[in-house]
């Protein structure tokens, strides 16, 4: 088990940072790449955020002022990353960021890394029905297993407030499906 | 009863009964959702991915950093003379020209007033005006009837929830 605690001091010396960052990327690239991969659903994007995220932490490591976990910080680099990519994707293409992710499931059925049927694409498709923020809660809570504790300290809510939005998005999903299963 | 007292040394965890009904019903919910999402990666894609950071960390750091044929601070220095020059022909030109007070548009004093560059008390206002328009004034006021008032509000207000105490 690495100690954070430690793990940050190498990250932040001169002498040990390349190790450091190295040890840092195993640690923690699937975690991350899949909970990007859930906000931009193909791979492509999601490696490209990735990178991008983890270069952004190991620039900015001396900038961690180690008020919160190393860990929820990261989350948080990466989630920021993944909803401006959605956002410039929007402005780019003059639609909505819904409209983006709509796109996105659309391409599903044809993507190489995709091995999902109807049913997951539906479930994709529900999941997009939320609010940003509760889509990242119920992603967060359902496939990660997070606690309440830790959500609210990546996204900045209080505990009370994700638990009810947990339990709203876990209710507007199942409605969603059940109704456009039978039809 | 007596069932109850026996366990009254055991704790739940605070709000517990609370949130139980939403846990639970979470729970059956979640059992309709699938447990898998269906994406996949490219094979050895995990194995690859440090030396990809590192290849694409490098080389953002080789298109490096661009140097200006002139530099900040020469920019800043004529800049800076640019600045002065301008504002002291600017001064010098206007300083010989005063204006009357007819001269001034109405707007811009009002503009002038409302960008804070001068402070009027109530009192100062006041002595602006003889007795007799003051007096007017606040007879006007009073004279506004209930009806009229809530006529000016249903016409001007867009929003009417914002008149609504929290």
């Amino acid at each position: 088990m690495i100690d954070e605690k430690e793990l940050v001091i190498a990250l932040k010396s001169q002498n040990e940072c390349e190790r450091a960052f190295r040890i840092l990327v195993n640690l923690y690239k699937e975690r991350l790449y899949w909970h990007i991969r859930k906000i931009v659903l193909n791979h492509e994007d999601t490696d490209d955020i990735l990178q991008n995220t983890f270069i952004k932490i190991y620039k900015n490591i001396h900038k961690f002022e180690e008020k919160s976990k190393l860990y929820t910080w990261m989350y948080r680099i990466a989630t920021n990353e993944s909803i401006t990519f959605l956002n410039k994707k929007a402005k780019k293409k003059n639609i909505t960021i819904e409209e983006v992710k709509n796109q996105l499931i659309e391409n599903l059925e044809s993507d190489i890394y995709f091995e999902g049927n109807q049913i997951q694409i539906l479930f994709q498709k529900a999941i997009n029905t939320l609010p940003q923020k509760q889509q990242l809660v119920f992603n967060m809570k359902y496939f990660e297993d997070h606690t309440y504790e830790n959500l609210s300290e990546i996204l900045e809510t209080s505990v009370g407030g994700l638990k009810s939005s947990y339990h709203i998005a876990v209710k507007k999903i199942t409605t969603y499906i059940k109704l456009n299963e039978t039809i | 009863m007596k069932r109850i007292e026996n366990i009254d040394k055991f704790k739940v965890p605070t709000n517990y009964f609370d949130e139980f009904e939403n846990h639970l019903l979470n729970k059956i919910n979640e059992e309709v959702l699938p447990k898998n999402i269906g994406f996949k990666t490219p094979t050895g894609y995990f194995n690859k991915l440090d030396f990809n950071i590192k290849r694409k960390n490098n080389s953002r750091l080789k298109e490096g950093k661009l140097i200006p044929v002139v530099s900040k601070k020469t920019f800043m220095y004529a800049a800076s003379i640019a600045a002065m020059v301008l504002l002291v022909f600017s001064v010098l030109k206007d300083a010989t020209r005063v204006y009357t007070l007819e001269e001034i548009e109405i707007s811009s004093i009002e503009n002038f007033i409302n960008e804070g560059n001068i402070q009027l008390k109530q009192h100062e206002i006041s002595i602006l005006f003889t007795d007799e328009i003051l007096n007017n004034i606040t007879s006007n006021q009073s004279r506004l009837s209930g009806n009229q008032l809530e006529n000016y509000l249903l016409e001007n207000i867009n929003d009417l929830n914002a008149l609504l105490p929290y």
